[in-house]
């Protein structure tokens, strides 16, 4: 069981990595643009700037983190670990 | 070769090169300070573990309803490539250390020091190293060899692009005797950025029910847009940790001010 949920743990790092409301982003927007779609209206608009938006907002929150974190002397968050 | 096949090739081929320097640095070091022969035999080891990931999940994910590959493929790979532009841009913008190989290279050849003598025979701590280093640093690429391979049913044309930018590193490496400290691995990590972003948003909405203008022709607009986006999102990072150190260097106390990038 304890395997499982480092198994589990794992895929969730690796997949979703240190930013769960990006990942959460995309997941709604492709949902809005099949929501959309099957109603047979235009959908390809919904993407880009959501897309976009996510990104914008995601290096907001890592910027305002990476404040608080030289602010208050603590290790940054983002320099830990393999990966890109 | 058509668009999206060439846009395949840059990308893994990007992704691959990049990570396989990085992957070089922690082979290296513990190569030189400890043994050559366990540290290479990581190395095979993880390169097992990787194509056998490859193969299994490829033949996996090509079984899989197209519309429904599109969607979970565009995903994971709009999710990577936000990550990876992310990352980019915050150490453009100073704000994450960007990737010193030297540096590595040094501490990890620190720690294979004071990791102790090695025996006469095999050496677990070079092996352990250089196979955990491989297969972390490569199980990303893998993973964009498979998604962007399984979706255009050329899983072997991505394996391809990989095999030959894992081999141009080596070349390069070998001929240099040290770490590739000079390659711009930043810009190639934001440029892989932009490509999986701007595929993954094509597919993903593709799989999702909705059409492009164009078709893939769409691909022409959308990855400069991404691009040019990206850049203005860079660009305003920048600017805004300009600003603040020019506000917090001044008053000479810790600037309470936050950042709107």
């Amino acid at each position: 069981m304890r395997s499982i949920k480092r198994l589990l743990a794992n895929v969730w790092e690796f997949v979703v990595g240190d930013d769960p409301p990006t990942a959460l982003g995309v997941v709604i927007a492709l949902a809005l643009t099949a929501l959309i779609a099957d109603a047979a209206i235009a959908a390809w608009w919904v993407m880009p700037p959501a897309v976009i938006g996510l990104l914008a907002l995601s290096v907001r929150r890592a910027t305002r983190e990476e404040h608080e974190c030289r602010r208050s002397g603590s290790a940054s968050s983002e320099d830990v670990g393999y990966g890109a | 070769m058509s668009g999206a096949e060439l846009g395949l090739t840059i990308s893994v081929f990007l992704a691959c090169a990049v990570e396989a320097v990085e992957a070089l640095t922690i082979v290296l070091a513990v190569g030189t300070t400890r043994s050559w022969p366990s540290a290479m035999s990581g190395v095979a080891a993880a390169a097992i573990v990787l194509a056998a990931v490859v193969v299994a999940l490829g033949s996996a994910l090509v079984s899989l309803p197209i519309d429904l590959l599109r969607v979970l493929v565009g995903g994971l790979l709009l999710i990577f490539g936000l990550q990876w532009l992310r990352k980019a841009i915050l150490r453009s913008a100073g704000l994450k250390a960007k990737h010193d190989e030297l540096k590595t290279f040094r501490e990890e050849a620190e720690a294979a020091r004071a990791a102790g003598a090695r025996g006469a025979g095999f050496d677990v701590y070079a092996f352990t190293i250089s196979f955990k280093g491989v297969l972390l640093e490569g199980l990303e690429v893998a993973f964009i060899v498979l998604t962007f391979g399984a979706n255009q049913h050329r899983v072997a044309l991505a394996g391809a692009a990989a095999g030959l930018a894992v081999l141009l590193v080596i070349a390069v490496g070998a001929a240099a005797r040290a770490p590739l400290a000079r390659v711009p691995e930043n810009t190639m990590k934001f440029a892989v950025g932009v490509m999986l972003s701007s595929f993954g948003m094509f597919w993903g909405a593709e799989g999702a029910g909705a059409g492009w203008p164009g078709g893939d022709a769409s691909l022409l607009a959308i990855v400069p847009g991404i691009l040019l986006a990206a850049l203005a999102i860079a660009w305003t990072a920048r600017r805004a940790v300009n600003a603040q150190e020019l506000v917090a260097e001044p008053a000479g106390a810790p600037d309470q001010r936050t950042v709107s990038a």
